[in-house]
């Protein structure tokens, strides 16, 4: 579809109630237009209700040149409507919308393909199977082969019978048939490359640990960092990974730390209000010098807030989340892609440096799909820093010995002679409790030895990512990234400065990429700009404006094009 | 425990770390801390396999006393660490050591679900009915009616019954001790350390300092052992029985010690994480994945 000036770049948002089968056309599509070659992605907005919410939807998009986000939320090529609500809430903003033509009498305006879903769903077998007639009728007019659905619904429902598998594909054929005939195969959709893999945020943090060798995941259920868990529940096994349902998020942070302690790579995952809990244990991982990988997928706080809508407003409890000075780091991918990467550094600055570590995401990154590119199998490599794996002597063995970049030599139980207390209380070098008695002298050195380990941990961190040239800057962490990055693919005036490795802070790079007289402009899902007030603290950085948004949606693409 | 090795000879004293503990003169402490030893001898473990974990108050100080692996955690949140340990590496000898508001208190959920879970972890609490290390206030085993610093007054509150939880949440070794007889302590101790599965020692361990009540001689004038009373630690009913008997309101009642309640033919939870895993610990999982795995874990994307 390139014809050296336009790009192939289409949108579809599938709506319906909850339940009523839009995850499920979601993914469908997605992974369809995945294994087409075309770079793909997906964002889901729902409810904290299983059945219900009348208008639920999915939006998926899909091109031949990389995107990053959603797209559009004014403007989209398809609108199919699973109900009345559906097409009375979206109908105005789509090209061509797909209804069941028992939901309206006649066509209104060019444009509409009304199909029997519901006639022809019962056709097949079952009227549940309305979704599946809609999808069809959605690839028959972006012209997608009905092989490659055929394919997909054979592995969805292959478990349930190939009777089920084989309805399902004849209700998404004559979908299918229907709107060809009726409006035409409008985008006529050849395969673009090689199949794309295609996976959600949490997926690829998930990915990202089991490749970095986390054999060990403990959490509680939460949205939405619960898919990290679905995912290693699932596969984890194969891979030797042991994962817990803790019994509520104190015993999950404490789980990570007991495993790490053992010598096994350990995480967790929660949102807000789980990692409120994991504060104490928090700080125990990083007062005892054990790794720990904390996956905190932020959505609309405070208190249980806006469950299954999407914020960035965790930054600053990231930073500084449990009692006392300590050492910690926090990490937050700006792709989907990113995700895998971020993971599997999180892991190796917590064993190297011995010390808690924050992935941050959102709830917009840890659902959403999209596809991802060739993976650098590089950058995986397992770094385990001052783990001590042979016998010492126990006499003169010192766990916390203090050193220059505050890293001490890690035995770990089996080990012989490396016995040690690990403990909470401030403590010597050999790790003795010392708080039976006053002793300035060693918690001012043990204090200093651990938060020495910072000044090590930033040289890591990479400085914020510049893309574009243009004399404004958008400023943003994280997913907001994702519309930010798509934004300046349309926009040449436009460049961003992308922070990821938040904490401890790079300041020589962060400073060269902020300075260089170009207007800032800070772009957050959050309503204080918590970024622009961290960069204000650490750099002294002014910003000229603060685009910001707290009521539960991510920025789309149109919406940032207005507001700068 | 199939995991301790045999040795020969090892002496109590071979786990004693160089440091004095840093109780009162005369803590019910000293009892378990020597019991411990001497049932770490008699299993013959070795030092670098015994992961000590405690977590606050004065029995948490135990670890630092002893010549093994320790993580002295913080308050309430002793089981979920063991539990992760014995997860990780199943070969090591985990036990948890802590007191009554740790783990009859704060972190009582956890001390359920340990039992429900029936990991393989030796939970020794330290139950002295009061709170000493905050300087005596009320804890959630304290006597009805008895003054502490909280309660001027006398208790309103009924404490718990912490043999009859564990009972109740499916625990497979249930046994009580007492400091004051540290030969009958240690036996229930390395009884505990070869159960396969969770274990629980709750010691009657007086504080010298902060309970006047329930002292030495208190408890002297009331323990009988269960062993003598003909009790069989397989009936489930009889066991449940004898662990409504204490706490009770009659203040002249009788407390059973010994070995309650034990069965021996269900998995331990880190046997059935092994069994998911393909037969090994998430300890012995390879870091790093073979070619095969690679292509296995990214079929879940196409």
């Amino acid at each position: 579809m390139k014809n050296g000036i336009t790009y192939m770049d289409v949108t579809i948002r599938i709506s319906g109630a909850q339940g009523e089968g839009v995850e499920s056309a979601g993914r469908l599509v997605a992974l369809s237009l995945a294994r087409l070659g075309y770079h793909v992605f997906a964002f889901r907005q729902y409810a904290s209700i299983i059945k219900g919410n009348p208008a639920m939807f999915y939006q998926i998009r899909a091109s031949d040149r990389k995107i990053y986000s959603h797209g559009n939320w004014n403007s989209y090529d398809v609108l199919v409507a699973l109900n009345k609500n559906a097409l009375a809430a979206y109908e105005g903003r789509a090209r061509y919308v797909i209804y069941d033509a028992a939901d309206r009498q006649s066509p209104q305006r060019a444009g509409e393909v009304p199909v029997p879903l519901t006639e022809y769903a019962l056709k097949a077998g079952n009227k549940i199977m309305r979704n599946t007639v809609a999808v069809g009728a959605l690839m028959g007019l972006l012209g997608v082969d009905l092989s490659i659905l055929a394919e997909l619904l054979r592995r969805e429902f292959g478990e349930k019978g190939e009777k089920i598998a084989e309805q399902n594909i004849q209700a998404a054929e004559m979908g299918m048939r229907h709107a060809v005939k009726a409006a035409g195969s409008v985008w006529g959709l050849s395969r673009a490359g090689e199949r794309r893999l295609l996976m959600s945020g949490a997926e690829a943090l998930a990915v990202g640990s089991i490749l970095a060798g986390m054999r060990f995941y403990a959490a509680y259920p939460m949205t939405p960092a619960s898919p990290i868990m679905h995912f290693l529940a699932e596969a984890g096994p194969k891979f030797g990974v042991a994962v817990v349902q803790a019994e509520d998020e104190i015993a999950a942070m404490n789980m990570v730390v007991g495993a790490s302690f053992a010598g096994v790579r350990a995480a967790t995952g929660t949102s807000g209000g789980g990692f409120d809990l994991m504060h104490e244990g928090f700080g125990l991982a990083a007062m005892i010098e054990t790794p720990a990988v904390v996956f905190l997928s932020q959505r609309g706080g405070p208190s249980t807030g806006l469950p299954t809508e999407t914020e960035q407003a965790d930054l600053l409890m990231s930073l500084a989340p449990s009692h006392g000075e300590y050492p910690h780091a926090v990490i937050a991918p700006y792709s989907i892609e990113d995700g895998l990467y971020a993971a599997a550094k999180a892991f190796n600055v917590a064993e190297k440096y011995q010390m808690p570590v924050v992935v941050l995401t959102d709830l917009y990154f840890n659902e959403s799909l999209a596809t991802v590119d060739d993976i650098d199998w590089g950058r995986f490599k397992i770094e385990r820093g001052q783990l001590v794996t042979s016998p010492v002597v126990w006499e003169e063995y010192k766990r916390y010995k203090l050193t220059d970049d505050g890293v001490s030599p890690r035995t770990v139980p089996g080990i012989p002679g490396g016995m040690h207390v690990a403990t909470s209380d401030e403590h010597d070098e050999r790790g003795d409790v010392i708080t039976d008695r006053h002793l300035p002298e060693v918690r001012r050195a043990m204090h200093d030895k651990r938060m020495r380990k910072l000044a090590k941990v930033a040289e890591e961190m990479e400085g914020p990512a510049s893309f574009g040239s243009g004399e404004i800057a958008l400023v943003a962490w994280g997913s907001t990234a994702m519309p930010v990055l798509d934004l300046l693919s349309q926009r040449r005036d436009l460049g961003a400065v992308v922070f990821r490795d938040l904490y401890p802070l790079n300041r020589e790079a962060a400073a060269k990429a902020l300075d260089g007289g170009r207007a800032l402009i800070d772009v957050e899902l959050n309503r204080e700009g918590q970024l622009a007030l961290y960069l204000k603290r650490e750099l002294g950085v002014e910003f000229k404006r603060r685009v910001l948004k707290w009521w539960g949606e991510p920025f789309s693409v149109d919406e940032l094009s207005e507001l700068v | 425990m199939a995991s301790v090795k045999v040795q020969v000879d090892r002496k109590p004293m071979d786990f004693a770390a160089a440091r004095a503990p840093i109780w009162c003169p005369g803590c019910g402490d000293y009892g378990i801390l020597e019991a411990l030893r001497r049932a770490l001898a008699e299993v013959g473990a070795r030092n670098e396999d015994v992961v000590l974990v405690s977590g606050i108050g004065c029995s948490s100080q135990l670890p630092h006393f002893m010549k093994t692996y320790g993580l002295h955690g913080i308050h309430g949140r002793i089981l979920p660490v063991a539990t992760a340990i014995k997860i990780s590496n199943p070969r090591l000898t985990v036990i948890g050591v802590g007191g009554d508001g740790d783990g009859y208190g704060i972190g009582l959920n956890h001390f359920l679900h340990a039992a429900r879970r029936n990991v393989g972890v030796v939970y020794i609490v330290s139950n002295n009915q009061v709170y000493g290390l905050t300087t005596g206030q009320m804890s959630p085993t304290t006597l009805k009616g008895v003054k502490t610093k909280t309660t001027p007054y006398g208790s309103i509150d009924s404490p718990v019954n912490p043999l009859a939880l564990a009972l109740s949440a499916g625990a497979t070794f249930v046994a009580r001790g007492f400091s004051g007889d540290v030969a009958h302590l240690a036996q229930i101790v390395s009884e505990a350390l070869r159960h396969r599965g969770f274990a629980l020692v709750d010691v009657l361990s007086p504080c010298v300092t902060f309970n006047r009540i329930n002292t030495y001689d208190w408890f002297r004038a009331r323990v009988y052992k269960l062993e003598s009373a003909g009790h069989d630690p397989a009936d489930f009913e009889q066991a449940y029985k004898r662990a409504l008997e204490w706490p009770t309101l009659d203040p002249y009642g009788k407390i059973p010690i010994g070995v309650f309640y034990r069965r021996e033919d269900l998995p331990a939870y880190e046997e059935e994480v092994a069994r998911l895993l393909g037969g090994r610990s998430p300890s012995e999982a390879p870091l790093e994945l073979t070619r095969e795995q690679l292509a296995e874990l990214m079929s879940h994307f196409g």
